[in-house]
C-alpha cells in the first residue's frame, strides 16, 4: 500500500463519518412532537425535557391543549390521586406542566423559564418555592449541572445584558457552578464584569445554538419517563366524577390515614419502611438548620425579574413540613416560618401578591406525604386554590423589582420585625 | 491577584468532545512535520504549553503554581541526583534523594488524614509525576540513566497528553522516542492506531460511560443510600456500576492520551488490556492500570526481592514473595489517599495475591486438573467478582454509607 | 552457557530444566517467569557468571527467550 493509500484508509472513513454527522446535525429538523409525547412530557419530569428546549416550547405554544408551567421541586414527584396534574385533568381546563425534581432550586428553573419566555410572555404561571433551598450554600454544583446543560447556558448568555444587575449576578453564580465547562464560563465571567460579548463570541453561541436545536428536535421525545401512563391516567379514575372540595378533601384525608397506618408520623408506609425505619441519627439531627441566609434568596431574585420581564402572572406557593417528623429531628419551626416571613416580604415588596403559604400547615392531618412533602389532602388544598386563577380571567400584574434583594445583606439578613423594617425603610420606597 | 487567570476558559484534559478538536487542530503541524520527517520542537512546547495551561487555569489557577513550583522542585532534585551520581554513588544520598522527591506527595496525601483539608502543595496528577521523577532517580541510581539535563527531564515530566493521568512512561523509554523522528511508515503505523484508539476512546468515555457514570452509578448509590447504614441489594449494583465506570472512564481516558502521545510520535505504554477478561489476580494486574502496576513491580516488588534475597532476609522464598506482595500493594493502597478504604482495597489485592500464588503451587503439587473452557471460565468468574468486590471498598461508597451521617453534607 | 541457563531457570521457577529445552519460547507470555522467580533467577546469574545486572536493566523484552538471555549474559561479560 502507498503512503496515500494507508492516510485515505486511516483518514477516509473518519472524513466521511464527520461528514455525514455534519449534514445530519445541519439539516433543521422540525420538531413535530405528538400529543401524547407532550401529555407524556408535560408529567415526566425528566432532566430531559428541563434541559431542553423543543418539548416545552411546542408544549406551551398550544393554545388548545392550555398548558401552564409548574415549577417547583422534589414535591412534583408525589403523584397520588390528588395531584395537582391528576386533578386538572379531571376537573379543570389547564393542564400543568411540571417542571421540578429534587435539585431544581431559583437558578435551574431560570435557565428553563429563559429557554420558553417568548412562550411566557403574559400567560400565567405557578411556583412552589421550598425553604429547604435556602441553605448557607445554595444550589449545589452538582444538581445546578445536573439540570443545566449546555443549551440552557448558552441561550442564557445569548440574551444576557451585561448592564443588568441581575443579568451580572446570574453570570456570576453560572460562573461558579459550571466550574468546568470552558466557554460558557469565560463568557458568564465578561459578562459578570459588564463587558458585552464580541461579534466572534455571538456567532460561536449562535452556531452552537443552531447545533444543539437540531439535536433537541430529533432527540428529546425519547426516553420519556412515562408517568402519565402510570399515574396520571389509572388515578383520575379514581377520583368522584363531580367536583366537591370538602368531599375530594375528607376522602383524602382518610385515604391518607391508611396509606400512612404504619408509623405515627403521617408518612407514607412504603417511605417509612424505607427510609426511616432504620435510619440511625435521626433525633437531633436537624436542630442545627438554618434557611434564613442563603445567596439562593439572590437567585430567587432574579427568577422574579424573569417573571417580571415576561409579565408571567404567577402564583406562589410555600411549602409546609411535617411538624411530627421536625419535633424528632429538632429542626427550628420558629427558624422555619422565619424563612417563610422573609420569602413572603421579598415577594410582597415587588408586587407578587399571590401567595399561598402553606408554611403552618404541616401538622394538618392528611396533609403531608412524607416528612417534608406535601400530597394527599395538601393536594387537594392546592389544587383548590389554584384552579380558580388558572381557569379564569386575572388583572395583569404590576411587578416593581428592587435591586436591593440581590445583595448580600439581603441574602445574610436575620428576618426579624425590625431587621425588616429597617431594610424596608433603607432600600424600598 | 492573578484574577485574569481565573476567567480564562478551563480545559480538562480530554473533558468534551470539543476539546478534541481544539486538541486536534493544534496538533495537525506537528503531525504534518513528523510525516515528512521533521519535529517542530518549539512549536511542540508551545501547543503542551497551552493546553497544560488551559488544564489549570480559570478556578483551579493556584493549581498552575503549584505544577510549576513541584516540577522545579523535582528536576533540580532529579538533576542534582545525577550529577552526584556520575562521580559517587553513597546508599545515604540515594534514599535522601527518593525521600525528597517523595516528600511533596507524602505531604498531599496525609493532609486530609493529619489536618482535615487537602494540601495547596496538590494538584491534578502529582502522582502520577512523582512516579516519573522518582522512577528517574533509581534508574540512575543503577547507573542506566546515561544522559539527562534539565529540559530533558522537564519535557519528560511535563509531556502534555499525559500528565494529569498517565499512562506513566518511563524516562529511558521516552527519551529514545524523543529523540529519533519516527520514519514515515513507523509514523503512519502510529496514526493508524490512534485513530481507532480515539473513537474506543470516544465510546468509552461519552457513551458507556455515560450510562455507568451519570445514569446507573449515581442511581445505585441512591436507592442503597437508603437504607443507610444497613446493607441491601442494591449495593450490589453499586459494586458493578462502579466497576463500570471506573473501567470506562479510566481506559477511556488513557486510549486518548496513548492516541494522542501516538499523533505526537511517543509510544507511551497502553495502560489496559481487556482486564475483566483475566484469570488470576495476578494476570489481572498484568492488565489493568500496566503502567503502574508495573511501575511498582519493578521498583518495589522486585527490587525488595531482590534485596530481601540478597541479605538472605527470608530462609522460606514463599515467605518471602508473601510479604513482598503485601508490601506492594499496602504501598500502593497508601498511595491512594490514606483512608480506610484505600488501605483496605491494598490489603485485600496483596492478600489475594499471596492466596493465589498458594493455590497454583498447591494444585501443581496436589492434583493435576486439566485446563480447559470450563475451569478458565470458573477462574475468571471468580477473579472478576474478587476485583469488582475490591472496587466496592475502593470507590469509598461504604465510607459513605457507614459511616457518614445523614444530613451532614 | 545454554544447559547452565536452563539450570538456574528450572531451579528458580521450580521446575525440570527440560521444561526450558526450547531456546526461543517467550518465558513471560506463557507464565514460566513471574516476578519473584525472574529475581531469583537474575541473582543466580550474577553469581553464575559473575557480571552485574541492574534489575533497571531488566527490559523484560529483551530478556525474554533463553537464546536472548545468553547474548545479554555474553555482552555483560565483555563490558
Amino acid at each position: 500500500m502507498t503512503n496515500k493509500q494507508k492516510l485515505w484508509s486511516i483518514f477516509g472513513p473518519v472524513l466521511i463519518a464527520a461528514g455525514l454527522a455534519l449534514v445530519v446535525f445541519a439539516i433543521p429538523w422540525k420538531s413535530n412532537n405528538s400529543p401524547a409525547t407532550l401529555q407524556k412530557a408535560a408529567v415526566s419530569l425528566s432532566p430531559n425535557v428541563f434541559k431542553n428546549r423543543a418539548i416545552k416550547v411546542q408544549a406551551l405554544a398550544d393554545k388548545k391543549a392550555n398548558y401552564v408551567p409548574f415549577f417547583g421541586s422534589s414535591e412534583f414527584n408525589r403523584m397520588d390521586r390528588y395531584y395537582p396534574a391528576t386533578m386538572a385533568a379531571k376537573y379543570h381546563h389547564y393542564r400543568p406542566f411540571m417542571f421540578g425534581s429534587r435539585g431544581t432550586q431559583s437558578l435551574p428553573q431560570l435557565f428553563n423559564m429563559t429557554m420558553m419566555a417568548p412562550q411566557m410572555k403574559n400567560k400565567k404561571a405557578v411556583f412552589v418555592i421550598s425553604p429547604q433551598w435556602f441553605v448557607k450554600k445554595g444550589v449545589m454544583p452538582d444538581a445546578f449541572r445536573y439540570y443545566n446543560g449546555t443549551y440552557a447556558n448558552l441561550v442564557w448568555l445569548a440574551q444576557a445584558n451585561p448592564k443588568s444587575p441581575y443579568d451580572r449576578y446570574t453570570a456570576k453564580r453560572l460562573g461558579e457552578l459550571t466550574s468546568d465547562s470552558g466557554t460558557v464560563a469565560s463568557y458568564a465571567y465578561k459578562i459578570e464584569r459588564g463587558e458585552q460579548l464580541n461579534a466572534f463570541e455571538r456567532a460561536n453561541i449562535k452556531v452552537r445554538i443552531a447545533l444543539l436545536a437540531h439535536e433537541d428536535n430529533l432527540f428529546s421525545g425519547f426516553f420519556l419517563k412515562d408517568n402519565y401512563q402510570k399515574r396520571i391516567q389509572p388515578r383520575e379514575k379514581l377520583l368522584p366524577k363531580r367536583y366537591d372540595y370538602d368531599r375530594l378533601y375528607a376522602q383524602a384525608v382518610k385515604a391518607h390515614a391508611k396509606a400512612t397506618n404504619n408509623n405515627d408520623l403521617g408518612v407514607l408506609n412504603s417511605f417509612y419502611d424505607q427510609r426511616i425505619k432504620h435510619a440511625k441519627h435521626i433525633a437531633g439531627s436537624q436542630k442545627h438548620f438554618s434557611y434564613l441566609k442563603s445567596p439562593e434568596y439572590a437567585d430567587l431574585q432574579v427568577v422574579l425579574n424573569q417573571l417580571k420581564k415576561t409579565n408571567t402572572n404567577v402564583v406562589f406557593m410555600i411549602t409546609p413540613v411535617n411538624t411530627k417528623w421536625e419535633q424528632k429531628t429538632g429542626l427550628d419551626m420558629q427558624m422555619y416560618y422565619q424563612t417563610a416571613k422573609k420569602i413572603k416580604f421579598q415577594l410582597q415588596a415587588q408586587g407578587f401578591n399571590h401567595i399561598i403559604d402553606y408554611s403552618h400547615a404541616g401538622s394538618k392531618p392528611g396533609f403531608m406525604n412524607d416528612t417534608i412533602h406535601i400530597g394527599w389532602a395538601g393536594w387537594v388544598d392546592f389544587d383548590h386554590r389554584i384552579a380558580p386563577f388558572l381557569d379564569n380571567p386575572q388583572p395583569a400584574p404590576h411587578y416593581h423589582m428592587n435591586e436591593a434583594f440581590l445583595s448580600t445583606e439581603w441574602q445574610n439578613l436575620t428576618p426579624t420585625a425590625t431587621n425588616l423594617q429597617q431594610f424596608k425603610a433603607q432600600h424600598l420606597k | 491577584m492573578l484574577t485574569w487567570m481565573q476567567d480564562l476558559p478551563n480545559f480538562t484534559a480530554y473533558g468534551t468532545p470539543t476539546y478534541f478538536i481544539y486538541l486536534l487542530v493544534a496538533l495537525l503541524p506537528l503531525g504534518i512535520g513528523l510525516y515528512f520527517g521533521k519535529r517542530f520542537s518549539w512549536y511542540e512546547a508551545l501547543v503542551s504549553f497551552v493546553f497544560i495551561f488551559l488544564m489549570f487555569d480559570g478556578q483551579s489557577y493556584q493549581q498552575a503554581f503549584s505544577l510549576v513550583a513541584y516540577i522545579i522542585y523535582q528536576t533540580v532534585i532529579v538533576i542534582s541526583y545525577f550529577h552526584y551520581r556520575q562521580k559517587q554513588n553513597a546508599s545515604a544520598i540515594f534514599y535522601l534523594a527518593v525521600f525528597l522527591s517523595l516528600l511533596p506527595i507524602i505531604i498531599v496525601k496525609f493532609s486530609p488524614a493529619m489536618v482535615g483539608h487537602n494540601s495547596l502543595l496538590g494538584f491534578l496528577g502529582i502522582s502520577y509525576l512523582t512516579f516519573r521523577a522518582a522512577g528517574t532517580i533509581i534508574e540512575t541510581r543503577d547507573g542506566v540513566v546515561k544522559d539527562l539535563n534539565w529540559w530533558k527531564f522537564v519535557r519528560f515530566m511535563a509531556f502534555m497528553p499525559t500528565i494529569t493521568s498517565g499512562p506513566i512512561d518511563r524516562y529511558r523509554r521516552f527519551a529514545k522516542d524523543y529523540q529519533q523522528v519516527p520514519s514515515r511508515e513507523k509514523y503512519l503505523d502510529l496514526v493508524a492506531k490512534a485513530v481507532p484508539y480515539l473513537f474506543i476512546g470516544f465510546v468509552y468515555e461519552f457513551v458507556i460511560d455515560y450510562f455507568f457514570g451519570q445514569l446507573w452509578y449515581p442511581f445505585m448509590v441512591k436507592q442503597a443510600l437508603l437504607s443507610a447504614p444497613h446493607l441491601s441489594w442494591w449495593v450490589v449494583g453499586v459494586a458493578y456500576t462502579y466497576a463500570g465506570h471506573l473501567y470506562f472512564n479510566f481506559a477511556g481516558y488513557s486510549f486518548f492520551a496513548v492516541a494522542i502521545s501516538y499523533l505526537m510520535g511517543v509510544q507511551t505504554p497502553i495502560n489496559f488490556n481487556k482486564p475483566f477478561l483475566a484469570k488470576n489476580i495476578k494476570e489481572f494486574w498484568n492488565r489493568w492500570h500496566m503502567t503502574l502496576s508495573f511501575w511498582f513491580r519493578d521498583y518495589i516488588f522486585m527490587r525488595f526481592v531482590f534485596m530481601a534475597t540478597k541479605k538472605k532476609w527470608f530462609k522460606n522464598r514463599n515467605v518471602l514473595s508473601s510479604v513482598a506482595y503485601m508490601l506492594n500493594m499496602m504501598v500502593m493502597g497508601f498511595w491512594h489517599g490514606v483512608t480506610w478504604y484505600y488501605i483496605l482495597y491494598g490489603f485485600m489485592h496483596g492478600l489475594a495475591l499471596v492466596v493465589n500464588d498458594w493455590w497454583l503451587r498447591y494444585k501443581r503439587k496436589h492434583f493435576k486438573i486439566k485446563s480447559t473452557k470450563w475451569t478458565k471460565f470458573v477462574a475468571g468468574f471468580i477473579t472478576f467478582n474478587f476485583v469488582v468486590l475490591s472496587f466496592l471498598v475502593f470507590c469509598g461508597f461504604l465510607d459513605k454509607l457507614w459511616f457518614v451521617v445523614p444530613g451532614h453534607h | 552457557m545454554q544447559a547452565q541457563i536452563q539450570e538456574l531457570l528450572a531451579q528458580a521457577t521450580g521446575r525440570d530444566a527440560a521444561d526450558f529445552a526450547d531456546v526461543t519460547m517467550d518465558l513471560y507470555a506463557d507464565g514460566m517467569l513471574d516476578s519473584m522467580a525472574t529475581v531469583q533467577f537474575l541473582l543466580s546469574l550474577q553469581d553464575e557468571f559473575d557480571i552485574q545486572v541492574p534489575v533497571s536493566e531488566f527490559d523484560r523484552d529483551a530478556w525474554n527467550t533463553v537464546e536472548k538471555i545468553e547474548a545479554r549474559v555474553k555482552e555483560l561479560q565483555n563490558d
